[in-house]
């Protein structure tokens, strides 16, 4: 039994991820010659026990490692071909959490094998704090995961099953909290993808700019797309409410607070790229055209949310739509008028959701 | 208690539905009709899902004229209904709550009612399909509605359920006058058969049948 757990989980991990182990052997292994591979790492090594910072970074990084190994574990479970798994939950209890400990362990392997070796250094360095708090606390690590996959085995479905005993039916859900959950959940490569390009290229492009050659167009440019491919993200989020969030249809809330919440869901969408507009300002980015980049971001979500109540578009007519604004927003960059486009484009925003949410059609 | 005025709803150019002006007094409709008939949408339709031509008043709250507080007096429940994975029953029933505002207890009594209280915690991506029927037809029942819109209720649900959900149409048209309309393919239990008038769907609009089942 432990060998077909450990085999099903700790084999599956480690062969989804061989992209990624590879590319940390490179980072660790590959980047240096053989033979100063030991003087390489005893240097890293006496840096993170010098260096508080560089250990706490060194361990939240280890943190993110397990994090990602409990959600890959989580997940596998939810696949219907690792169902049988479940059968672990008949387990008794010393078993199967010593079962858990050992896959969670075993999925931890190569982070172990680093700490150890830190360990030993930390010894012969007599730096004894070290030395205990690091086994110490990937032992917490393993352990908090070793209790998730076991409370998983035994509770299928069930998350965090005393926090949500406690606070049945009484947590607000917001509409708009429903339509970010799912992004996080469900489009988190879309999401993530998207958000990844909007800020590198927001923060590679206008940190350059200096005062003689400010020059916004080609970051424009790189935003604008990004808000194009946002564009993937609403319409994904249309289709959920178009199947999944139907009944929100038939609930008596008003259109003006049902506009709040899209209003507010697209202001936390765009949060990111706000943090990084805002880390830029007021140099080397302008105060006034950080408003223009975020209002004009902003209008455009919210327009396109709102002509996709006009029409069931498919998406290929929707892209066309949104290639589109693209367009006419990239002229308005070249005209200077972005922040009167972005007005008109929260007016008919808000004109078309009012006039458009009631005559929709839905069709899933 | 409801009333409808021309209400006329095509799907591409095809009339489904041409009803002239009709009224229904407070009670509990089974409405029948072939597949195809328009009994989901006339259902989603009342239920404010749809866009349509004509209007309709729930005790004088029109659709078009006062929507909020016309939604205010209906609740609707989907013959299949999808709720997204990651949500829980805990957070549907959170979500409902804050806009339908039932009286105390009344939520917890429903929950009870439908044995439903287990997997309340659980995702809704592990739900059976009766699982997901039982919460959508609790969801319907939270506050206090004048009009409650079932679609095909007694598909998925067991035996037990189905008693349940009979029994609570009864108390709810006994205790606040709630009127009901729901479609079903399936025979109703007899204690509910007692109780209902018919009405059938056919040529685009609605024919009372003019005896009591």
């Amino acid at each position: 039994m432990n060998f077909i757990a450990n085999k099903t989980l700790a084999g599956s991990f480690y062969r989804q991820n061989s992209g990624f182990f590879l590319l940390l052997f490179v980072l660790f292994f590959g980047v240096v010659a053989p033979s100063e591979q030991l003087a390489y790492h005893y240097t890293l090594i006496l840096g993170m026990l010098e260096t508080p910072l560089f250990l706490g970074i060194v361990l939240f990084a280890w943190l993110l490692y397990g994090l990602k190994t409990i959600r890959f574990l989580l997940a596998m479970l939810d696949e219907p071909e690792e169902c049988f798994l479940y059968k672990l939950g008949a387990l008794s209890g010393g078993r199967l959490f010593r079962l858990c400990m050992s896959i969670q362990g075993l999925l931890l392997l190569p982070v172990w094998g680093y700490s150890f070796a830190i360990v030993g250094v930390a010894m012969f360095r007599h730096a004894y704090g070290a030395a205990l708090l690091v086994p110490l606390y990937l032992a917490v690590i393993n352990i908090a995961g070793a209790v998730c996959l076991r409370m998983r085995l035994l509770f299928p479905g069930r998350r965090w099953v005393f926090f949500m005993r406690c606070r049945r039916g009484r947590m607000r859900v917001p509409y708009w909290s429903i339509l970010l959950r799912y992004l996080l959940k469900e489009e988190k490569a879309l999401v993530g993808g998207i958000k990844l390009f909007s800020c590198m290229t927001l923060y590679l492009l206008l940190k350059e700019q200096g005062p003689d050659d400010y020059d916004l167009r080609m970051p424009f440019l790189f935003y604008s797309l990004s808000l194009f491919g946002h564009g993937a993200i609403l319409y994904r989020c249309r289709q959920l409410e178009n199947t999944r969030l139907l009944f929100y249809r038939s609930l008596a809330v008003s259109q003006a607070a049902r506009f709040g919440q899209y209003a507010l869901f697209y202001l936390l969408l765009l949060l990111p790229e706000m943090l990084v507009l805002g880390w830029l300002t007021p140099h080397p980015i302008r105060v006034t055209d950080t408003i223009a980049f975020l209002l004009s971001g902003y209008s455009v979500l919210l327009l396109l949310n709102s002509l996709l109540y006009t029409a069931p578009f498919t998406n290929r007519v929707f892209l066309r739509l949104c290639l589109l604004i693209f367009g006419i927003l990239y002229c308005c960059v070249l005209g200077k008028n972005l922040i009167l486009l972005s007005e008109i484009f929260l007016v008919t925003a808000t004109v078309l959701f009012f006039r458009g949410y009631t005559r929709y059609e839905v069709r899933a | 208690m409801l009333e409808l005025s021309q209400v006329q709803k095509s799907y591409a150019g095809e009339r489904v539905l041409d009803i002239p002006d009709l009224q229904f007094s407070a009670g509990i409709y089974w409405l029948q009709g072939a597949n195809g008939s328009g009994k989901t949408t006339l259902l989603r339709l009342l239920a404010g899902l749809l866009p349509f031509r004509g209007d309709v008043r729930v005790r004088s709250f029109s659709l078009r004229k006062t929507p909020v507080a016309y939604r205010r007096t209906i609740s609707w429940a989907d013959a299949e209904p999808l709720y997204p994975g990651f949500l829980s029953g805990d957070d549907l029933v959170s979500f409902y709550r804050k806009i339908q505002q039932p009286p105390p207890g009344q939520v917890d009594k429903l929950i009870g009612h439908f044995g439903i209280k287990s997997w309340l915690s659980s995702r809704a991506e592990t739900w059976s399909s009766g699982m997901t029927k039982k919460l959508s037809l609790v969801l319907a029942f939270i506050g206090q509605p004048s009009l409650i819109l079932l679609d095909e209720p007694l598909i998925t649900l067991d035996q037990d359920s189905t008693g349940r959900l009979t029994e609570l149409i009864i108390d709810y048209q006994r205790l606040y006058d709630t009127s009901f309309f729901f479609s079903s393919h399936q025979a109703i239990p007899d204690e509910l058969r007692q109780k209902t008038q018919l009405l059938e769907l056919k040529e685009h609009s609605i024919h009372v049948v003019n005896w009591k089942l």
